[in-house]
């Protein structure tokens, strides 16, 4: 429970994080991203990490840490590489204090992503604890696709998409389009206020 | 184990196929040289050059064996053992799209000519040969700005800054790369030499396929691989004349110039698979061509993935039950792992019926022929992952 306690100062120092680094977006011909407020009511289903364990993934999103998730598959060339570094270095910001954000990645392959390929993926970007890749069954997986409103048929036309859950149940922010480590801190900061 | 024939495999290879002859067609883009080959960096030679350049683009490590660094949306850093250019550009340095991202070719072909969409897409209207069809591809998914050609410094400048000759700016994802001026010129050497070569096979009007036939495969079985395959191309060749662009949406879609008519040779193997090789040296020696399609045999098909892996020759679904499982191979393509697959499968089911008692064993027996050997062999290395399921 210690880490409970110290929640609200740690989410202050992302936030206080977040603004002072406001100056150092550098994309002055970026679109930037939008970020929307929405509700979304997970399914209770059993996935499965990068260790092979069966994840409860309702009992991980309710966990009492800020929650950051995003939908990505390991062979993706584009969109995820850069979604995945941006966890990175959200880690790496975080430092010692990894845990205390739950990262979730969800494979929208996992016809192809197993365990083995997961944690080899996660080793390539340097994941630390707290950040969980998470594959199932196709029809588990379509169906938290669908309860983040981000289904897809086809994995080649995935969305830039970041979910940041809020502090009342079922609160999400949608972030749609790539942001920097900063806009990531920031965002965090605001929905866990 | 009664052998397979990838059930509904044929519609799905076909579906392939016209992606294939999509890629053909970009590949005969770009035949013309590029300027300037020579090694830039005194002290190495051209081969090295390339070699090291290679290395930077596809593996992300650099002639000092460090990884890259970069940083994307402005300030997430990454290295090249994350990612390097070849994630979003690709092997062949055409590019992609994928995830809204329509990510431009990078070889020297496009890179040290102007730009001009508009201009492009005019001489589409007046036909033109395969060059600009390939242009045409590239500004229906998507367009870039009008700019002038790179040149070595302006592309070391839009590698390190992220801008085009015109100071117009890259998406944030693509990442600002930190490299200093040697590695830069090493890796400008290799953009130069990326895709530049003619593919074997492909001329401005001919692009020539061929299928592979072992000599035991009975009649109906060549014939169920063999009469859809030709007739798809005849058709292919038959519609290319006639697209005018005015047929309906779907003619709008594959409207353009003229393409390459197909051709599709027969390679028909004789005797031990031990002898095969030579005999696909010997018809390729005859005719290059740019993919083998399709395909058919009863025993293992590793003779013809070697040889594909070596000389780069695209193999597309070859009907086989002994595929090469690898994870390094690139060339070939399969429908499934054969029966290799079903030795995982009945891995798996096995895994998900029985307690997860430890210490019990499992004992195989299987007939001594390469396709028991496919099946223990899948078995045997799907156990062990299983387990850590827990």
């Amino acid at each position: 429970m210690t880490g409970r306690r110290r929640g609200p100062r740690f989410l202050l120092a992302i936030a206080v994080a977040g603004l002072i680094s406001v100056g150092g977006r550098a994309v002055a011909g970026d679109p930037g991203y939008k970020s929307s407020i929405e509700r979304y009511s997970p399914p209770d289903v059993v996935l499965v990490n990068q260790d092979g364990a069966r994840v409860r993934f309702r009992s991980l999103i309710e966990s009492d840490k800020p929650v950051v998730l995003d939908f990505i598959y390991a062979t993706c060339t584009t969109i995820c590489p850069v979604l995945s570094a941006g966890f990175t270095s959200l880690q790496a910001r975080l430092g010692a204090d990894s845990r205390k954000v739950q990262l979730i990645s969800i494979s929208i392959d996992p016809e192809h992503d197993t365990p083995k390929i997961m944690k080899q993926y996660l080793r390539q970007f340097r994941a630390k604890p707290g950040w969980d890749f998470l594959t199932g069954s196709r029809e588990d997986i379509d169906r938290v696709m669908k309860a983040f409103d981000s289904y897809i048929t086809d994995k080649m036309s995935h969305k830039q998409e970041t979910f940041i859950r809020g502090r009342s149940q079922g609160r999400w922010i949608r972030i749609k389009g790539l942001v920097d480590s900063n806009e990531l801190m920031s965002e965090i900061g605001k929905a866990n206020k | 184990m009664k052998p397979r024939r990838a059930p509904g495999g044929a519609r799905f290879f076909l579906a392939s196929l016209a992606g294939i002859l999509c890629l053909a067609t970009l590949l005969s883009a770009v035949l013309s040289p590029a300027a300037g080959n020579d090694s830039p960096v005194p002290e190495l030679s051209q081969e090295e050059t390339l070699r090291l350049g290679e290395r930077i683009y596809r593996d992300g490590i650099l002639p000092s064996g460090e990884p890259h660094t970069a940083r994307v949306q402005g300030s997430i850093p990454v290295d090249g053992t994350m990612f390097s250019c070849v994630s979003c550009h690709l092997r062949s340095g055409l590019g992609s799209l994928e995830g809204e991202v329509l990510t431009p070719p990078t070889n020297g072909n496009f890179l040290y000519k102007p730009w001009d969409s508009l201009q492009e897409s005019s001489k589409q209207l007046m036909g033109g040969g395969s060059k600009r069809r390939y242009l045409h591809y590239l500004t229906r998914v998507g367009d870039f700005p009008k700019r002038p050609a790179y040149t070595d410094e302006t592309l070391a400048d839009a590698i390190r800054e992220g801008a085009d000759p015109e100071g117009r700016e890259f998406l944030g994802v693509m990442p600002r790369y930190s490299i200093d001026d040697r590695d830069m010129a090493i890796l400008i050497a290799y953009l130069k030499s990326l895709s530049n070569d003619p593919s074997p096979g492909v001329t401005e009007t001919t692009v020539r396929f061929a299928t592979v036939i072992t000599e035991e495969v009975s009649r109906k079985e060549r014939d169920g691989m063999l009469v859809p395959l030709a007739r798809y191309l005849q058709t292919y060749n038959y519609r290319q004349p006639r697209q005018t662009g005015i047929q309906g949406p779907k003619g709008r879609l594959v409207a353009g110039p003229v393409l390459p008519q197909v051709t599709l040779a027969r390679w028909e193997l004789k005797g031990p698979p031990e002898t095969w090789r030579e005999q696909l040296e010997e018809y390729y020696r005859k005719e290059p061509v740019f993919a083998l399609l399709g395909g058919i045999t009863t025993k293992e098909w590793s003779p013809i993935h070697e040889f594909c892996e070596l000389h780069a020759i695209p193999c597309l679904f070859p009907i086989t039950d002994l595929p090469v499982v690898s994870p390094n191979g690139w060339y070939t393509l399969y429908f499934s792992k054969g029966f290799y697959q079903e030795g995982e499968a009945a891995a798996n089911h096995l895994a998900g019926m029985a307690d997860p008692a430890p210490g019990r064993t499992v004992v195989q027996v299987y007939p001594d022929t390469p396709e028991g050997k496919a099946f223990a062999s899948g078995f045997r290395d799907a156990v062990p992952k299983l387990i850590s399921y827990g």
